[in-house]
């Protein structure tokens, strides 16, 4: 996961979104993905992405969408 | 010259690379950054059409090469290309309903996406806008071949005009993206945008496609 809180820096500084309360809800929206998958026994990386997204939408549309679909543009 | 202002690839690949640097960097180093790679994709652009304009006429004078198979050839391939446009140039299905996936493979796709988030210095920026440039090259590869046709018709005078015409033209989406980044957009806006137009941009890529088709196949029988 600190793979995913680095990219979605990168993503949230591009976007305009200030740091400070970027870093606040990239923790959250991780570790609530996170308490999300646990029971699932086998979690691909489309899943985390997706679980994340879900959770981001809480707070920026945007950046959700930015991330989820980060790796369909071309 | 309007086929290659629709073609997506590199735009693409531009919006990925405009919002990593503007991620990375100050907006105002990510802006010098984009323009190396717009040089880049002019290069490209530049280098392909004189190496087709250059082979085009050296054949037309040596062997008279525009005879009416060659026409035929070309017609042949624009519609190809216009069949290929309309059902491959987009990733079709309802997995990518909401995507711009394009006819890329998936490495190759993946690559694109990785060199333009992990690129280091204004080098690597611009062989990244001469390479996505090249990917397309199946697609404006005729398109060069058949303007090069259409400059030998004209005076002397007007090729050099013709050529930065051309490249002018080829590099518009990317002033485009750049503008709508400057202008406050972001990644998520541009990328509504080109799904909500994807459509569209297959319509006219495959129509301009059959049109050049019909008049290069009319050109060569009449």
């Amino acid at each position: 996961m600190k793979d995913e809180e680095k990219i979605l820096k990168v993503h949230c500084k591009a976007l305009g979104i200030p740091s400070g309360s970027a870093e606040v809800f990239i923790k959250k929206s991780i570790s609530a993905a996170e308490k999300s998958l646990k029971n699932r026994k086998i979690v691909i990386r489309a899943d985390r992405v997706r679980a994340i997204s879900k959770e981001l939408k809480k707070y920026n549309k945007d950046l959700a969408y930015v991330y989820e679909n980060f790796d369909k543009i071309i | 010259m309007l086929i290659q202002g629709f073609l997506q690839v590199t735009p693409g690949v531009f919006a990925i690379f405009y919002h990593h640097a503007l991620g990375k960097t100050t907006a105002k180093k990510a802006d010098d950054q984009s323009l190396s790679f717009i040089l880049g994709t002019e290069i490209a652009t530049a280098v392909f059409f004189l190496i087709t304009y250059s082979i085009i006429t050296f054949f037309t004078t040596e062997n008279n090469f525009l005879n009416s198979t060659f026409l035929w050839i070309m017609a042949g391939l624009f519609f190809a290309l216009s069949v290929f446009t309309f059902f491959c140039y987009f990733k079709l299905g309802k997995k990518n309903k909401n995507t711009t996936k394009l006819f890329l493979t998936r490495h190759t796709a993946e690559s694109f996406t990785y060199h333009a988030t992990h690129n280091k210095n204004r080098t690597d920026t611009i062989v990244l806008g001469f390479l996505s440039t090249t990917a397309e090259l199946v697609f404006t590869l005729p398109l060069f071949i058949m303007s090069s046709v259409e400059i030998l018709n004209l005076s002397p005078r007007f090729n050099f005009v013709f050529i930065i015409a051309y490249i002018v033209v080829a590099t518009i989406p990317l002033f485009t993206v750049r503008t709508l980044y400057r202008t406050g957009h972001n990644l998520a806006e541009i990328q509504k945008l080109r799904v909500k137009r994807k459509t569209l941009f297959r319509i006219i890529i495959s129509v301009s496609y059959l049109l050049l088709g019909v008049l290069t196949f009319i050109s060569g029988v009449i």
